[in-house]
C-alpha cells in the first residue's frame, strides 16, 4: 500500500502542522507572525477534513465543500485580522503583543 | 366563659397602658381614669371568675395551644419520653383563683390611692402606664400554664418592676435603686432559667399540671431532684428578696410609695412565693431542696427583722419588715407546708399593702420619710391614717383578731413540728417584729406635736376620697381575710388551698401572746420618750448600731465582689476578644484571604499568549482525559 | 517504495519545512515566504486526495490573496525598524511542551479511533459536484459565508478609517 493512500499518513502532517502552528502561536511576539501560525492551523483542519472525505465519507463530497468554507472564512478573518493590525501599529508605534497588556491584573 | 374572663383579666391592663401610651396629648389627664378603670374591670373579673368556681368543681382547667413539638427519644438515660413540646395558655386552679383575686384587687386600690398620691405629679401619664403594664405581667405570670411562660411574664415583671422604681429618674438614687435591683433579679434568674432548661431536656415538658405528673412517675436520680428544685429556688431567691439577694428590696423604696404597697409587698415579690407552692412537687421530691429553703428563709427573716428595728425612714422600716415575713413564707414552705405559706402570703399582701399606703398618706401630707420627723409634723392628727396604721401593725405582729395572728400562728405550728431550731428563730421574729412595729406606732404617737412646717394643701374632694377608700378597704379586708383561716367561717381559705383545719393551739396562743406584751413593753420603754430617744439614736455608735446601719456589710460585699471580681473579669475578657478575636481570626483570616487573592491575580498577566498558553494546558488534560477513557491507553 | 511515495514524502517534507520555518525564522517578511511554501505543500496534497479543485482554490486564495495581504501588513508595519528582541527561553520551553503534547495526544487519538472505511473510487469530487452541492445541499452555509464576509469588509473599513480620537 502506498503511502500516500493510508490515511495515517495524512494524520501526520496535519496533527505536524498543527503542532507547529500552536507553537508559533504561543511564542511569537509579533502579531503578523501570530497570524501567520493561525493559517497553518487552518489549514491543518482543512486537511483534515478533505483526506477523511476521501477515505471514509466518499458519497458525497461533504469535506471538500467545507474546506471551501474555511478558505473563505480564513480570508475574512485575516481581513479584519489585518485593519486590526494596522490599528494597533498606528496606537502603540509597534505591533508586538507584550507592548498590548492593559489587562494586566 | 371562662376563657373570656380569663382574656378579660388578662388583657385589660394591657389594654389601658396602650390606651395611656398611645393617647393624645390632650387626652394625657384621663390617664389615670383609664387605669383605674380597666383595673376594676380586671379585679370584677377576677371575682366573677372565683365565683363560678368557688366550689372547687372542675380543677384544674387549661386552656392550652400548642407552641412546638419535637418529635424525639429522650435525651437522658433516665427518663421515658416520647416527644418535647412547648405550648401557651391558661391555668386555673385553686391556688390560681386565689393569688389572681388577691392581685388584682390590690391593684385596683393601690391605682385608686395613686390618685390621690400623685395628683401633683406631671408625669402621671407614664406612671399609670407602667403601673397598668405591670397588672399585665403579674397577671400573665398568675394565669400561666407552664414554667416558660411562667418566666416570660417574671422577666416583664423585673422590667416593669425597673421602670417604676426608677420613676423619678433625675433622682440618682432612685436610678441607681433600679439598676440595682434589676440587675440582682437577673442573676437570680439565671439559676431559675437553667432550671428550665434542665427540667425541659429531662421530662420533655414545661407545663406544671404535666410536670406535676412526671416528677411523681418517672424516679430519678435525688441529686437530679435537688439541683433542679435548687435552680428553681435561686429564682425565687431572686423575686422574693431572700438572703443574700434580699439588698434591693429596701432601695427600691426610692420609687413611689404606691408602687412599693404593689409591687414590693403584696405582689411581685409574692411572685416568688407563689412559685414555690405552685411546684411544690419539685422542691418536695427532696429533702435537701426543703432543708435549703428553710434555712434561706431564716436567715432571710432574722436579717429582715433585725434590720429593720434601727431605721428612721418609715418605708424602710416596712420594707425590711416585708423581707422579714417572706423569710417567715419562705421558711413554711421549707418546713413542708405550701398551704401555710400561701395563707400568709394573703393576708401578708392585704396589711402590708394597707400599712404602705397609710404610709403614702404620711408621706404625702409630709413631705418627709423619716417617722421622727412625721411625729413631730402633728402625724398623730390624722386620724384616718393612724387607725390604718394600727390595724396594719396589729395584723403585722400577729394581734387576734386580725389577719396576722392566723396566719402567722399557722406557720408557727408548722414550724414547731419541723423542729426546734427554726421555731426558736420564728419566735425571735416574732418578738423582733412586734418590737419595731411597736416603736413606729410609739414614735409617731408620743411625740409632741411642733409647728407644722409645711402647710396643708388642699386636695379636691375627689382625690382625698380616692385616698381615704383604700385604707379603708384594705383595713376590712385585712380583717375578714385572717377570719377565713377560722373556724368562724368554716376555715373556707384553708379548705380551699387543701390544707387541714387548725383549731387554736393554746400553747402558741400563749407565746404569741407572750411576745406581743414582751416586745410591746420593750418599745415602750425606750421609746416613751421619742424625742430622747432619737438623741440616742443619733449618738450611739455602739458596734452593734454600726454594723446594722451598714446593712450588715452585704451592700459592701457585692460592691466589692463588682469592682474587683467582675469588672476584672470583663476587661480580661475585653483584651481577649480585641486581641485574638478580633485580631487573630478576623483581620488575620482577611489578610490572608487578600494575599491569596493578589497571589492569584498574578495570573493575569495582561500578554495574550500566556492567556492562550492557560486555555491550551486545560484543553490538552481534556485530550489526555479522553484517550484515557476511551481506551486506557495513553 | 514506489515513486509515488518518494514523492509523497518529498512534498510532505516541504510541507512541514515551510511550516517549520514560517514560526521559527526572525525575521517576519521570511516567515510570509515560508507560509507560501508550506501552502503550496498543501496544495500538492489536495491533489493527492483527489481534490484538483481545492488545489486549485487553495494557490489562487490562500497564496494569492491572503498571503499577499500579509505581506501588505508587514509591509506597513515596517519591520525593519525594530530589532527583534532575543526569545525569551520560558516561553520557548513552555510553547514546545505545549504543542509537543498536543501533537503526540492528537496523534494518539487519531490512531486509536476506529475509522470508518469506504470506497475511493466512488466518489464524485468534480467540480461539478461540488458546485451542484453548494447550492443545493449546502445553500445555507453558502450563504451565511457570504454574510460574513459582507461583514468582515465593513468592520475592516470601520476599523481602518476610525480617527485616533474616535477609537
Amino acid at each position: 500500500m502506498n503511502l500516500s493512500d493510508s490515511l495515517q499518513s495524512y494524520f501526520f502532517i496535519s496533527a505536524a502542522l498543527l503542532g507547529l502552528g500552536v507553537f508559533g502561536l504561543l511564542m511569537r511576539r509579533n502579531l503578523v507572525a501570530m497570524l501567520i501560525s493561525l493559517e497553518l492551523i487552518l489549514n491543518s483542519a482543512s486537511l483534515n477534513f478533505v483526506a477523511l472525505n476521501r477515505f471514509c465519507l466518499a458519497d458525497k463530497s461533504l469535506g471538500q465543500v467545507f474546506t471551501v468554507f474555511i478558505v473563505a472564512l480564513a480570508a475574512a478573518e485575516v481581513c479584519i485580522a489585518l485593519s486590526l493590525v494596522l490599528w494597533l501599529y498606528r496606537k502603540k508605534e509597534s505591533i508586538n503583543v507584550e507592548d498590548a497588556n492593559e489587562l494586566k491584573n | 366563659m371562662d376563657l373570656d374572663l380569663l382574656w378579660t383579666i388578662q388583657l385589660s391592663p394591657l389594654l389601658a397602658f396602650l390606651l395611656i401610651t398611645l393617647l393624645p396629648k390632650a387626652l394625657k389627664k384621663t390617664a389615670p381614669m383609664v387605669g383605674i378603670g380597666l383595673a376594676l374591670a380586671a379585679a370584677l373579673a377576677s371575682l366573677k371568675l372565683f365565683s363560678l368556681h368557688a366550689d372547687g368543681a372542675g380543677m384544674p382547667q387549661e386552656y392550652m395551644r400548642p407552641w412546638f413539638e419535637i418529635s424525639r427519644q429522650s435525651l437522658w438515660p433516665f427518663v421515658e419520653i416520647q416527644n418535647y413540646s412547648l405550648s401557651v395558655g391558661f391555668l386555673v386552679d385553686r391556688l390560681n383563683l386565689l393569688m389572681i383575686m388577691v392581685v388584682t384587687t390590690i391593684t385596683f386600690f393601690v391605682q385608686l390611692f395613686s390618685f390621690y398620691y400623685m395628683a401633683q405629679d406631671e408625669s402621671r401619664g407614664r406612671y399609670f402606664g407602667f403601673l397598668s403594664f405591670f397588672s399585665f405581667a403579674m397577671t400573665g405570670l398568675v394565669l400561666s400554664s407552664n414554667l416558660l411562660q411562667t418566666f416570660l411574664f417574671w422577666e416583664l415583671v423585673g422590667l416593669t418592676s425597673y421602670l417604676l422604681i426608677g420613676f423619678w429618674y433625675q433622682k440618682p438614687a432612685a436610678a441607681d435603686a433600679a439598676r440595682k435591683a434589676f440587675v440582682i433579679n437577673r442573676l437570680a434568674d439565671l439559676g431559675f432559667y437553667l432550671g428550665i432548661l434542665l427540667l425541659f431536656i429531662l421530662f420533655g415538658t414545661v407545663d406544671f399540671l404535666k410536670l406535676e405528673q412526671n416528677v411523681l412517675t418517672q424516679t430519678l436520680p435525688a441529686s437530679t431532684l435537688t439541683i433542679l428544685g435548687l435552680l428553681v429556688f435561686t429564682g425565687v431567691m431572686g423575686k422574693s428578696a431572700q438572703f443574700p439577694f434580699h439588698v434591693w428590696l429596701p432601695d427600691a423604696m426610692e420609687g413611689p410609695t404606691p408602687v412599693s404597697a404593689l409591687i414590693h409587698s403584696a405582689t411581685m415579690v409574692a411572685a416568688g412565693v407563689f412559685l414555690l407552692a405552685r411546684a411544690f412537687g419539685l422542691f418536695a421530691s427532696s429533702q435537701t431542696t426543703l432543708l435549703v429553703i428553710l434555712i434561706v428563709g431564716s436567715l432571710t427573716a432574722v436579717t429582715g427583722a433585725v434590720l429593720a428595728t434601727v431605721q428612721r425612714d418609715i418605708k424602710r422600716i416596712l420594707a425590711y419588715s416585708t423581707v422579714s415575713q417572706l423569710g417567715l413564707m419562705v421558711m413554711a414552705v421549707g418546713a413542708g407546708s405550701a398551704v401555710a405559706g400561701m395563707f400568709h402570703l394573703t393576708t401578708h399582701a392585704y396589711f402590708k399593702s394597707l400599712l404602705f399606703l397609710t404610709a403614702g398618706a404620711f408621706i404625702h401630707r409630709f413631705h418627709t420619710n423619716d417617722i421622727f420627723e412625721i411625729a413631730c409634723g402633728g402625724g398623730k392628727k390624722e386620724l384616718l391614717p393612724l387607725g390604718a396604721l394600727l390595724l396594719g401593725l396589729a395584723s403585722l405582729c400577729g394581734v387576734f383578731p386580725f389577719a396576722g395572728f392566723f396566719s402567722k400562728d399557722m406557720i408557727l405550728e408548722v414550724l414547731r413540728e419541723r423542729g426546734v431550731i427554726f421555731y426558736g428563730i420564728s419566735i425571735l421574729v416574732s418578738f423582733l417584729t412586734v418590737y419595731y412595729s411597736s416603736r413606729l406606732l410609739f414614735v409617731i404617737l408620743f411625740s409632741p406635736a411642733r409647728e407644722t412646717r409645711h402647710g396643708k394643701h388642699h386636695e379636691t374632694w375627689v382625690s382625698q376620697i380616692s385616698g381615704s377608700v383604700p385604707l379603708v378597704m384594705l383595713g376590712a379586708i385585712s380583717v375578714i381575710v385572717g377570719l377565713q383561716g377560722t373556724s368562724v367561717f368554716d376555715f373556707k381559705i384553708l379548705r380551699w388551698l387543701g390544707g387541714h383545719e387548725t383549731h387554736l393551739n393554746i400553747q402558741i396562743l400563749w407565746t404569741t401572746t407572750a411576745l406581743i406584751v414582751g416586745g410591746a413593753l420593750t418599745a415602750f420603754f425606750l421609746f416613751r420618750d421619742p424625742a430622747l430617744a432619737e438623741k440616742r439614736l443619733r449618738e450611739d455608735q455602739g458596734i452593734l448600731r454600726r454594723v446594722l446601719e451598714r446593712k450588715l456589710f452585704i451592700d459592701d460585699v457585692y460592691q466589692f465582689l463588682v469592682k474587683k471580681v467582675v469588672l476584672k473579669l470583663a476587661s480580661l475578657l475585653d483584651w481577649f476578644d480585641r486581641a485574638f478575636v478580633n485580631g487573630v481570626l478576623v483581620n488575620r483570616t482577611s489578610y490572608l484571604i487578600l494575599g491569596v487573592g493578589r497571589w492569584l491575580s498574578r495570573v493575569q498577566t495582561g500578554f495574550l499568549q500566556d492567556y492562550l498558553t492557560w486555555a491550551l494546558t486545560a484543553g490538552l488534560a481534556v485530550l489526555f482525559w479522553t484517550i484515557h477513557l476511551s481506551s486506557g491507553k495513553l | 517504495m514506489s515513486l509515488q511515495d518518494v514523492v509523497f514524502i518529498c512534498i510532505a517534507a516541504m510541507t512541514l519545512l515551510g511550516a517549520f520555518l514560517a514560526v521559527w525564522l526572525k525575521n517576519v517578511f521570511h516567515n510570509a515566504l515560508s507560509l507560501i511554501l508550506c501552502l503550496f505543500g498543501v496544495a500538492a496534497l489536495f491533489i493527492f486526495l483527489n481534490a484538483e479543485f481545492l488545489a486549485v482554490i487553495e494557490v489562487i486564495i490562500y497564496i494569492g490573496a491572503i498571503s499577499i495581504a500579509i505581506i501588505f501588513a508587514i509591509m506597513l508595519s515596517r519591520p525593519w525598524f525594530h530589532q527583534s528582541a532575543p526569545r525569551d527561553p520560558i516561553k520557548l520551553v513552555r510553547s514546545a511542551l505545549a504543542s509537543a503534547l498536543l501533537f503526540g495526544g492528537l496523534l494518539q487519538l487519531l490512531r486509536l479511533t476506529q475509522w470508518p472505511v469506504a470506497d475511493p473510487a466512488a466518489g464524485d469530487f468534480s467540480m461539478r459536484g461540488i458546485g451542484r452541492s453548494l447550492l443545493t445541499t449546502y445553500a445555507l452555509p453558502f450563504e451565511t459565508v457570504s454574510l460574513v464576509l459582507l461583514i468582515a469588509i465593513i468592520g475592516a473599513l470601520v476599523v481602518s478609517t476610525s480617527k485616533e480620537n474616535s477609537s
